[in-house]
This record gives structure tokens, C-alpha cells and sequence, in this order.
């Protein structure tokens, strides 16, 4: 530097001095002016990365509020659907149509994504449900149903350009969805909802959510008609039945006390009978046998008729007796153990001179020993009856065959013929007091009708059973069982 | 705070059996003579029964109650139940006051009487605030009042989450502000929020605090700084009322107060949840679930080592309302990165107060979770 100095001494150092500091300062500001671009495109460089991540950040927060939106909107959806699956649950076994709109809260409607709900009776407009409205609200509700609820016949929702929406706008009811309950028999109630809870306007997935749940309380106010006129159907027929079961006891007990004295009345007059009848017929059985003198041949035969008659009368009589005690319960049961095959075969001993009489054909399937509980008696005589009838209906050359099987605990004995047989209905009748069976030769057949009554009661005493199979011009086969004793 | 010293439990029964359940519990599991008895609550519970059965059956000397929507017990989060937390009165006071549901001129002449003893002395401060509460008037009483010194922390609602918001002070049921003063803990506490600030920062330039109002960010109405990133899905923004997804972040030195935005009014301010002022500046923020989590696990594991107590949880509603379902798996979370050596217990608000000590500040925030460690 002093070498410098020294060179330029004579031109004076201070000159010199000075231009080396202009030099030096004009070689600072080229650093500086340097310096100064390169900052301000470290500072260009620098906005346009901040530029760049505040559009990053607007793809950001549009794509995360896109997400978001779509993520709430699935979760709107499914709480709507959880909430139609819990109205459901909670109402579907509700029977009270009043009941069923009280499931209708703050809750269900805030489910909608609305803040208020109403729920109007569509005939009288009375209010059923408010959730949040203002009873100046309702009335411009009312209002405007009074003169145009006929619209909510024509669809299921009311249309969002339809002018009831405007009028409930200008009445300051800002979206608002209107929509009917519907049952077969016509619209029950109006369903509003109003004021959305979080969006601007109604969004497809809330009306329709709407629409589902007014459909869903439609269907289960038809199912409540449905019960309730089901039930008015089941209480009348409840009722008729309850009616006609009185009546019918009634009838019941007044054909007992009818059967009673019927019973009563032929006891005493059977008894009344029988006495005189016994003395008439030993009269007429001797003087027919000529005990008191010679008859003329005339008044003799005729005496034999009035013998025979008699004899009728007295058997007619002791049957009647016989049924008689039987319903009434006065004839005792003399049970023992007897072998029913000899008692069939003693029976067919004893009518072995009508059988032969009239050339029929017996036929017997009897086990060689078989013990029952009986009364022999009575027993002998439902046999006697039957195989009588047989005799009686079977004509001449045809065949009867008697049968007795064991059972597990039960022997059955059966008395077939070949006889004329009955019709199905005669067959259930058969076993009625005084009923005879029409066939070709009943009215030759001499007969009261009261024997297979006897019959029957006597089975029936013995606890057993009787039936009849019968086919006309084939025959007819009785059936009754006894207890065996083992 | 050692293990032995306090006591929690959780019962979900219905109505009078759950306050009966917890008391069995803590008389089962602690000996302890009671000094101070925490009791949160869901709206599904009658906080007169409650006090009624807790006073018959555990006889606390002291008695304080809050009723939430959510609660936490340990790694869960509790949509209904009870959750009670018992502490023996030795080495520790507790000392209550509380304020009726009153306009913000009163709240004055209450912390003036409320603090009117502890001024100037160490301590530690729980708030708690009902729905009529302005808290931005109500903090600038407490820093007027207690000065810097204290750490604070808190939370309260600015809406109601049923009928009432109820609060229980020892034999009084009310809706208002509760303060829990005490003495003898370390209490120390730490906010969790997994927020990204977005863009530029931008200034508030114009604000009114006592009405929660930001009137105008980076001098156009504060309503433009959503139609700035939303551009054309903006309308869908705003008629779907989505703030909530994206509140505001504001400096509060190295960290960002989280405020809620509630809505927007006819002239483009917006109405928020917190303590903001002109020339804040701050960003709009975004959650990031896996951020949340990196950060609980960043932040609790080393604090957790070598110590044990009891943490207090003020979930943020905001923060539920963003991840959702996830709330629960963060709650789980947090229990886990805590370990066995402390006992979880909580509730969720709208908005948490805590005071910091880096930035000698006591900050209001909407969105994120605050743990009070009891130590």
C-alpha cells in the first residue's frame, strides 16, 4: 500500500485517496446491487413457493371438505336407515293408532335432519304430534290444509313446486316437507316436517327418507285397520257363538227335562200297563186253552189272537221298562266272567227253529273259550235282538255268519247277514227308539223298533262299544266289543 | 401424587345404581379418610341424586361435580355413566368457590372475593364453565386478579348439551363458573391437537373480543378467508355450515390457539370460540388424525417414565367432531402412551383454558385436548 502511496505521491494523495474510495464504494454497491437481485429472487422464489402451498392448500381443504361431505353424507344415510330400523322395531307390534304416533318424537324428526315435526288428523286437522312448532306456525299450517289437503290424495309426498310450499314460505315455514298417511280406507293423518338442522336445502336423501317413513306408519296404520276390523269380526262371532251355545244349552237342558219325564211317563205307564197285562194275558191264556169250558171254534181263535197280541204288548212293555231303567240308571249291572262263545252258541241253540225255518245258512267262527266281563242277561239278550234281526231280514237260503275275535284287551263279536241291508242314513238312525229301517219286506216284518235301541243302551251301560257297517241288497254286519278277562 | 392417595371409578348402570356403583367401588378400593371428591356426569343422570347418594355413602368433606356429553376413564370414552375420582385431603387443600349463572359484570366483584386470600401466593387453578359464561371477560378478571403466576386449567361449554348444564359445589347444584383452588400439587398440563396450519398467515385487523367476533382478516371481512381456499365449493361451505372442520389457528408463541368458528353473520365477520384479538395473526387449520397420534405418543412418552399421578383430560368436542369415530381410538391411545403409573379420568368441552408459561399468557382453545398432570 505505501508503494502505491509513494507512486502516487505527486499527484497529490488526497486525489488519490479519494478515487480509490470511489472505486472502492462504486465496487460495494456492484456487490450490493449483486446481492439485492439475488434476495429478490430468493424473495420471488420464495412467494412462489408460498404461493404454491397456499394452492396447496386449497386443494387441500376442498378435496378433504369433498371427502368429508361425502363421508357425512353416507353417515346421514345410514342413520336414517338405523332410524327407520329402530321405529320399526319399537312400533311393529303396536295396535293403537295413537300409540303408534307418539313413536314420532324430537328424536325421530332431528333423525330427519329437521328441527320440527307436526302430525295433523286429516279430517279435523286436530293436532297429534308437535315437535317444535309454534302455534302461530300451525296456524298458517291449518290455514292452508283447510283449503288444499285435497292434493295430498293425488300422490305420496307433496310436490316441491307445488304452491302449498310457496303459501308455508311466505308464512315463514322455510323447507318444509309435506306428506300424507295412507291406509286402504283413505288418508289418516299429515306429516310436516320443517327447518333443517344443517343444510341449506332438502337434499334428495332426506325427502326421501321422509317419504319412507310416512309410507312405513302408512302400512302400519293399515295394519291396525286391518286388526281393528278384525277383531270387531272375531268379538261379533265371539259373541253369536257365546249366543248360540246358550241357546243350545238351553235346548239341551229343556230335552233333558223333556227325556225325563218322557222316561218317567213311559216307566209308569209301562208299569201302570204291566200289571193289567199280566192279568189279561193269564185270562186270556187260559181261556184260549179252553180251561174254563169249551169255546165255539170262533171265539176260540179269536181268543188266540187276543193271546198273541198280548204277548206282544207285554214284550213291547218289559223293553220300554228295560230302556227306561237303562236311562234312568236304575238297572244294576250284574258283571261276571263268562264265556262269551257258549253264550253265542246257547243263543243259536235257542234260535235255531226260526233259522232252520227259514233254510239259512249259518255260519260260526267262534274261538273255543273266550272270557269276558258281562252281564250274562242282558248281554244275552242284545244277542237274541241281533241275531233275531238277522234272522228276521235275511231272506230265505241266505247266509249269517257269527264271528268273535280276540283282541289286545277286547273281544269283538260280530253278526253278519245277507239281508236286504240299509242306506248310509238309515245305518245312523238305526240304533234310535222306534226307528225301523225301509226295506222291501219292513212292512211285513212285524217289529216296535225298540230293540236295537235296548241294544245299544245295554252295550253302552257295559262301558263298549256297538257299530253297524250295512250295504243295501248286501247285508249288514253289527259289531260290539266286550272287556276280555285274562 | 402417589398411587394411594386417590381413588377413580366408572359406572354406565342406570340412573340411581350407577352413583350407588361408583361409591361401593371407591369404598372398596380406598381407605382413606375423603377430602376432595370429583364426580362427572352425562346429562342422563340427576345430579341431585347423585350429591345424595356420594354425601350417604362416602361422606367427602368436599364435593365437586361436572355434567359433560362424553366422558373418559381411563382408555375409554363414555357416551353415558358416571365417572368419580376421590383424594385424600393430606398434604393437599382444595378450596372451592363458585358463581351462579350471572351477567359479566359480576364476574368482578366474584374473583375479587373468590381470590381475595390466595392473591399473590402459589397455587394451582380448575375452572369450569356453564354455557352463560363469556370466558374472555372472565379470564381477563382472573389475570387481572391473580396475575401471571398461577397455571390454570379448564374448560366450559358455550352451548347446552340437554335441558342444563349442571355443575355440583359440595351441597349446592348450579349452572356457572366453578374454581378449584390447590395447594400442595405439582399440577403441570399439555395440549394435544394434531392441527396443520394451511397457506399463508394471515392478520386479524379487525376484531371485537368481548363479543367473540372476528370482524375482518388481512382488511377484507373475515368470511373471505374460507371463500380464498374454497373458491367454488365456498356456497356448499357455507349453506352446509362446515366451519367446524376448519377453525382457525392463532399464534400463541411457538404453538396455535385452536378457534372454533361457530358461524358467520350477514356482514362476513365470524363468530368464534375463543380469546382473539386485533393483529393476531394465524392460519386456518387442519386435523390430521395421524398426526394427533404421532403427537400423543411424541409427546406423553417421556413424560411418563419416571413419574405417576393422576391426569385430568379435557377432551375438545370440536376435535371429536372432526375425527369422529376415531376419538375413541385416541382416547385409547393416550391411556396406553401413559402407562399404568397414571390414572385417566375426563371430560369433554367446548373449549379449554390453560396458562402458559412460555408466553405468560392464558389461552382459550376450542380444538384441542388438554391434560392436567396431578403429581
Amino acid at each position: 500500500m505505501e508503494k502505491i502511496f509513494f507512486f502516487l505521491e505527486p499527484l497529490g494523495g488526497t486525489i488519490v485517496l479519494f478515487f480509490i474510495t470511489i472505486l472502492m464504494l462504486v465496487m460495494h454497491i456492484v456487490r450490493k446491487n449483486k446481492a439485492i437481485l439475488f434476495l429478490t429472487k430468493e424473495r420471488n422464489h420464495l412467494n412462489a413457493i408460498i404461493n404454491d402451498l397456499d394452492q396447496q392448500a386449497k386443494l387441500i381443504i376442498k378435496s378433504d371438505m369433498e371427502v368429508k361431505l361425502y363421508q357425512q353424507e353416507i353417515e346421514s344415510e345410514l342413520n336414517k336407515l338405523t332410524l327407520v330400523e329402530s321405529l320399526i322395531l319399537s312400533s311393529i307390534h303396536i295396535l293403537d293408532k295413537d300409540k303408534l304416533l307418539l313413536q314420532i318424537n324430537e328424536k325421530v324428526i332431528n333423525s330427519l335432519d329437521f328441527r320440527k315435526g307436526l302430525i295433523l288428523d286429516f279430517k279435523t286437522l286436530e293436532e297429534k304430534i308437535n315437535v317444535g312448532f309454534a302455534a302461530s306456525e300451525i296456524e298458517v299450517i291449518k290455514n292452508m290444509l283447510q283449503y288444499k289437503k285435497d292434493i295430498l290424495k293425488e300422490s305420496l309426498i307433496v310436490n316441491q313446486d307445488s304452491e302449498i310450499y310457496k303459501q308455508l314460505a311466505a308464512g315463514g315455514l322455510k323447507n318444509t316437507l309435506i306428506a300424507p298417511l295412507k291406509t286402504q280406507e283413505g288418508i289418516y293423518a299429515i306429516f310436516i316436517v320443517s327447518e333443517l338442522i344443517a343444510s341449506a336445502e332438502i337434499k334428495k336423501s332426506q325427502r326421501e327418507a321422509f317419504l319412507i317413513i310416512c309410507m312405513y306408519l302408512g302400512q302400519c296404520l293399515e295394519n291396525i285397520r286391518l286388526f281393528e276390523s278384525l277383531y270387531v269380526v272375531k268379538d261379533d262371532l265371539e259373541r253369536k257363538i257365546k249366543e248360540r251355545t246358550n241357546e243350545l244349552v238351553k235346548s239341551l237342558r229343556e230335552i233333558e227335562v223333556i227325556s225325563k219325564a218322557k222316561s218317567d211317563f213311559i216307566s209308569s205307564v209301562s208299569h201302570e200297563l204291566r200289571t193289567p197285562l199280566t192279568s189279561v194275558k193269564g185270562f186270556s191264556s187260559l181261556l184260549a186253552e179252553e180251561r174254563f169250558g169249551k169255546l165255539p171254534q170262533e171265539a176260540r181263535q179269536r181268543l188266540i189272537k187276543i193271546d198273541e197280541n198280548v204277548n206282544k204288548l207285554m214284550d213291547i212293555v218289559n223293553t220300554l221298562l228295560d230302556i227306561s231303567r237303562i236311562e234312568s240308571g236304575k238297572m244294576e249291572l250284574k258283571i261276571s266272567t263268562f264265556d262269551i262263545a257258549k253264550l253265542i252258541k246257547e243263543v243259536i241253540d235257542f234260535l235255531s227253529p226260526q233259522i232252520e225255518g227259514k233254510n239259512l245258512q249259518l255260519s260260526l267262527s267262534l274261538p273255543e273259550k273266550l272270557n269276558v266281563f258281562m252281564d250274562k242277561n242282558l248281554i244275552e239278550r242284545v244277542l237274541i235282538n241281533i241275531i233275531n234281526n238277522a234272522i228276521k231280514f235275511t231272506p230265505e237260503k241266505g247266509k249269517i255268519t257269527v264271528k268273535c275275535e280276540k283282541g289286545l284287551n277286547e273281544a269283538t263279536t260280530s253278526i253278519a247277514d245277507t239281508g236286504y241291508g240299509m242306506s248310509k242314513e238309515d245305518s245312523g238312525k238305526i240304533f234310535q227308539e222306534f226307528f225301523r229301517a225301509a226295506n222291501p219286506e219292513s212292512n211285513k216284518i212285524k217289529g216296535t223298533g225298540l230293540g236295537l235301541s235296548l241294544v245299544k243302551r245295554i252295550i253302552e251301560t257295559h262301558k263298549e262299544k256297538i257299530w253297524v257297517e250295512s250295504e243295501i241288497n248286501k247285508g249288514t254286519i253289527f259289531y260290539f266289543t266286550l272287556k276280555c278277562a285274562n | 401424587m402417589e398411587k394411594d392417595d386417590f381413588a377413580i371409578a366408572f359406572s354406565k348402570r342406570k340412573s340411581e345404581e350407577a352413583a350407588k356403583e361408583v361409591s361401593l367401588k371407591i369404598k372398596s378400593s380406598f381407605s382413606k379418610s375423603i377430602g376432595f371428591l370429583f364426580v362427572f356426569f352425562t346429562p342422563h343422570y340427576n345430579p341431585s341424586n347423585i350429591l345424595a347418594t356420594l354425601n350417604l355413602t362416602l361422606k367427602p368433606e368436599k364435593i365437586l361435580g361436572m355434567q359433560s356429553p362424553f366422558l373418559v376413564f381411563e382408555d375409554t370414552l363414555i357416551q353415558e355413566g358416571i365417572v368419580v375420582c376421590c383424594m385424600s385431603g393430606q398434604d393437599v387443600s382444595f378450596e372451592e368457590s363458585f358463581m351462579e349463572e350471572n351477567p359479566s359484570k359480576e364476574i368482578e366483584s366474584f374473583l375479587r372475593l373468590a381470590f381475595r386470600k390466595i392473591r399473590k401466593k402459589n397455587f394451582s387453578l380448575l375452572s369450569f364453565l356453564g354455557p352463560g359464561i363469556n370466558p374472555v371477560p372472565y379470564l381477563s378478571g382472573l389475570r387481572l386478579f391473580l396475575g401471571e403466576i398461577f397455571t390454570l386449567a379448564g374448560g366450559g361449554f358455550t352451548k347446552k348439551y340437554s335441558s342444563n348444564t349442571w355443575q355440583i359445589v359440595n351441597n349446592d347444584i348450579i349452572e356457572g363458573a366453578v374454581n378449584i383452588i390447590v395447594k400442595g400439587l405439582d399440577t403441570t398440563s399439555l395440549s394435544l391437537g394434531g392441527y396443520l396450519p394451511l397457506g399463508k398467515p394471515f392478520v386479524i385487523t379487525k376484531a371485537a373480543p368481548a363479543r367473540n367476533l372476528v370482524i375482518e382478516i388481512n382488511n377484507e371481512p373475515a368470511i373471505n378467508i374460507y371463500r380464498k381456499y374454497l373458491e367454488e365449493k365456498f356456497e356448499q361451505f357455507q349453506d352446509n355450515k362446515l366451519f367446524s372442520l376448519y377453525p382457525l389457528g392463532i399464534k400463541n408463541g411457538e404453538k396455535f390457539d385452536v378457534i372454533r368458528v361457530l358461524d358467520s353473520l350477514a356482514d362476513g365477520s365470524l363468530a368464534c370460540v375463543g380469546n382473539l384479538k386485533e393483529k393476531d395473526t394465524g392460519h386456518i387449520m387442519f386435523l390430521d388424525t395421524g398426526l394427533l397420534q404421532n403427537q400423543i405418543e411424541s409427546q406423553l412418552s417421556p413424560l411418563v417414565a419416571k413419574n405417576q399421578g393422576l391426569v385430568i383430560i379435557v377432551g375438545s368436542l370440536l376435535q371429536k367432531e372432526i375425527i369422529k369415530d376415531n376419538s375413541y381410538t385416541v382416547v385409547k391411545l393416550i391411556k396406553k402412551s401413559l402407562g399404568k403409573n397414571f390414572s385417566v379420568i375426563g371430560m369433554y368441552c367446548d373449549y379449554s383454558m390453560r396458562s402458559s408459561r412460555e408466553t405468560n399468557s392464558i389461552g382459550i382453545d376450542s380444538g384441542n385436548t388438554l391434560l392436567t398432570f396431578w403429581q
